[in-house]
């Protein structure tokens, strides 16, 4: 095919600006990456779109970004929990202790996270096991 | 010191994929104001249009796992997620009724049309109106207002073969303009 043709056909621009049918993007997507000559023209489209955009630019609202903020606050991953060295490492560091005195380091080094959810289940359970004595004991008082 | 963060796009995609917020900050900060000016093209009130830049940045992050980036730009794909979500915001009822009641009060009061911003001094707009009547007239319909290849052909009552043939030689005509 002659590639010269189909970069000047418009349909690169088509398929950049969403303009393209599916069948007509699957074609531009299959062609670009047999020839590199059309990937290039869809990337420098893309770039002076983009440029034309920026150059344009709109400031939004004031209050804009902090509304967005507040909106996805609970879709954040907090800093707190990603500091946090990954439980992992404890993992990959079991594999090299050989001595007791190693293997109280890596103990340790447990994740403070893993101590406050193994708590939470011990408690759950003393709970629960509280529960099911004082019920008892409501039944014996009042059969 | 976050004042000179800059972070490359692949970079940013990863950090938005990974769901951190200074990924989120730092693409509100970089791309709001480029993606407003797309929105506002389309949505030419600039509350309404502001509502339209809420609504494409929460898609932006909650849609991110489907941007692939072996099919083009982040950009080209946040301008795209833009561009539907104003053409459905036009295209829905509520605008509708807006629009008619606007034009109901411009034409009592003549008071309307402060938050109007004139859409065919900005971007994409701007480029677009340097074209000839009859290519102006299928981007208009393509592009701002969302319409199909079809659509089109029945709306201007010409040839389906005429409309794709047209709108190709004004999007050669739009990369040439746009490159100045």
């Amino acid at each position: 095919m002659n590639i010269d043709n189909y970069i000047s056909s418009g349909a690169i621009e088509s398929y950049v600006l969403g303009l393209a049918t599916a069948q007509e993007a699957a074609e531009v997507q299959q062609l670009s990456l047999q020839y590199p000559e059309i990937k290039q023209a869809i990337a420098d489209f893309e770039a002076s779109l983009e440029a034309a955009a920026f150059a344009n630019a709109i400031t939004p609202a004031a209050s804009s970004k902090e509304k967005l903020m507040f909106a996805l606050q609970d879709e954040f991953v907090a800093p707190s929990i990603t500091n946090i060295e990954p439980s992992a490492i404890v993992v990959a560091m079991d594999e090299n202790v050989t001595t007791p005195e190693q293997k109280m380091a890596v103990v340790r080094k447990m994740n403070p996270l893993r101590f406050v959810a193994a708590a939470s289940i011990i408690l759950l359970i003393v709970s629960g096991g509280l529960n099911i004595y004082f019920y008892s004991k409501y039944d014996d008082f009042y059969l | 010191m976050e004042a000179t963060l800059k972070y490359s796009e692949t970079e940013l995609v990863q950090l938005l994929k990974q769901r951190q917020q200074s990924a989120f900050s730092y693409l509100y900060d970089n791309y709001s104001g480029a993606l407003l000016s797309v929105i506002v093209g389309v949505v030419a009130d600039t509350e309404l249009a502001n509502d339209v830049l809420q609504e494409v940045f929460i898609k932006i992050w909650r849609q991110i796992e489907s941007y692939d980036d072996t099919k083009g730009r982040l950009f080209t794909w946040m301008l795209n997620v833009a561009r539907n979500a104003s053409i459905d915001t036009v295209r829905s009822k509520g605008y509708q009724n807006s629009q008619q009641n606007q034009e109901l009060t411009e034409t009592t009061y003549n008071a309307g049309g402060t938050t109007h911003i004139q859409t065919d001094q900005i971007g994409l707009r701007k480029v677009v109106h340097q074209l000839k009547e009859e290519y102006k007239v299928l981007v208009e319909l393509a592009y701002f207002q969302g319409f199909t290849q079809d659509e089109i052909s029945k709306i201007l009552d010409i040839p389906l073969g005429t409309v794709k043939t047209r709108l190709r030689t004004a999007l050669i005509q739009l990369r040439t303009v746009i490159k100045q």
